[in-house]
């Protein structure tokens, strides 16, 4: 009997708070209206929403990701870049020059240059991000991406076609 | 029969995630559907000039602080907290704990006569009893329950309370309101009647 009588008294309860509740609800007030848009929209302008910037980690393992696919791309284009001149007569050198890298210092050659690009792709992020607090993260990215686009493949082929005008093998 | 086209009025949640990207449109309805809820939810606390005042300051901090609203949340709920937030902020939700008054000391506090019928007409609103023998936690609870139709987890997180929490806190203001809302009655049963069975 005391349940049935606790479940009628809650239940007397509530529609008592809520009729009360509707009895004070205040009418809408076009004036108060009015006053608070012109509060709210005097001079203010919402904050843009906070974007969900990358951490640093995060950064620099999606360069270094980049970084490995463009030397996987890159490993063809040596290949092809040597296969150009496999008739070039070589340049007469002394016997004191050193003898050709073989491919597996090719592979090494361009591995320690994939390294120094990401090594130096993440001391331009760190500068950029220290300098504007991930402001310009978007226009470091971006740059970074150029400088990494322009410069990898240059460098690569350089380097390779160095090794092989300045140290044919010998015959 | 042609069925004439129903256009769906955009959630609170869509209009403040444009409101979030310039709209200022957006934010004015928004402001036209929660000003009357919110006005009344900071009247409990606040004189009318106050709740006013505390009303435009609450929207004016959503507005500015917009960015740090989550579209996944509901936007009533981030309203109303700033609101409480805001409202304790002006000092005017600090009060004596209610559980520090008894039903007893309320109906014992009139001295004079006119004092005894001010304070029976008092005692006619069981919210502005409520407010007197419930801290404010316990108020909020159950105004944005039964007035706002909140659920118990969104009261959690404007309270920042567990849900077990929110849960025991509406159940011991249940527990002290329901002899007044006895007494209250037309037919009237007797309090202490009341009180033997609630404590059963």
């Amino acid at each position: 009997m005391s349940e049935s009588f606790s479940t009628d008294g809650k239940r007397l309860l509530i529609e008592r708070l809520r009729q009360e509740a509707r009895a004070s609800r205040p009418d809408f007030s076009a004036a108060l209206h009015a006053r608070v848009c012109g509060a709210v929209f005097a001079d203010k302008q919402p904050m843009l929403p906070v974007r969900h910037a990358a951490s640093a980690g995060q950064i620099v393992a999606w360069f270094a990701v980049v970084a490995v696919i463009l030397a996987a791309l890159a490993v063809p284009a040596a290949l092809w870049i040597k296969g150009q001149e496999p008739n070039q007569a070589p340049l007469a050198i002394g016997k004191t020059q050193p003898a050709e890298p073989d491919s597996s210092d090719d592979l090494a050659s361009m591995t320690a240059q994939v390294a120094n690009a990401a090594d130096d792709l993440g001391e331009l992020i760190s500068s950029e991000v220290s300098e504007a607090q991930w402001a310009g993260l978007d226009h470091a990215a971006q740059a970074a991406m150029q400088s990494l686009a322009d410069r990898l493949p240059i460098d690569l082929s350089s380097a390779l076609a160095f090794s092989e005008t300045q140290y044919p093998s010998e015959e | 029969m042609l069925h004439e086209p129903t256009i769906a009025l955009p959630t609170n949640e869509e209009l403040a995630c444009r409101a979030q990207r310039g709209c200022a449109t957006s934010f004015e309805e928004l402001v036209r559907r929660f000003q009357t809820p919110v006005l009344h939810f900071l009247r409990q606390w606040n004189s009318a000039n106050d709740a006013e005042d505390v009303l435009q300051e609450t929207l004016v901090r959503a507005y500015t602080q917009l960015n740090r609203y989550k579209p996944q949340c509901r936007f009533s709920t981030w309203l109303f907290t700033i609101a409480r937030r805001m409202s304790i902020n002006h000092g005017r939700l600090l009060r004596p704990q209610g559980g520090q008054q008894t039903i007893h000391s309320l109906a014992s506090s009139a001295s004079s006569p006119l004092e005894m019928l001010v304070e029976k007409e008092s005692r006619q609103c069981l919210w502005s009893t409520a407010s007197r023998i419930l801290c404010e936690e316990e108020q909020t609870a159950l105004w944005l329950h039964y007035v706002e139709g909140m659920s118990v987890r969104e009261i959690a997180a404007i309270l920042e309370r567990s849900l077990v929490s929110v849960k025991t806190m509406m159940f011991r203001a249940r527990k002290r309101l329901l002899p007044l809302v006895r007494d209250m009655e037309p037919e009237g049963r007797r309090l202490e009647t009341v009180l033997e069975v609630s404590n059963v």
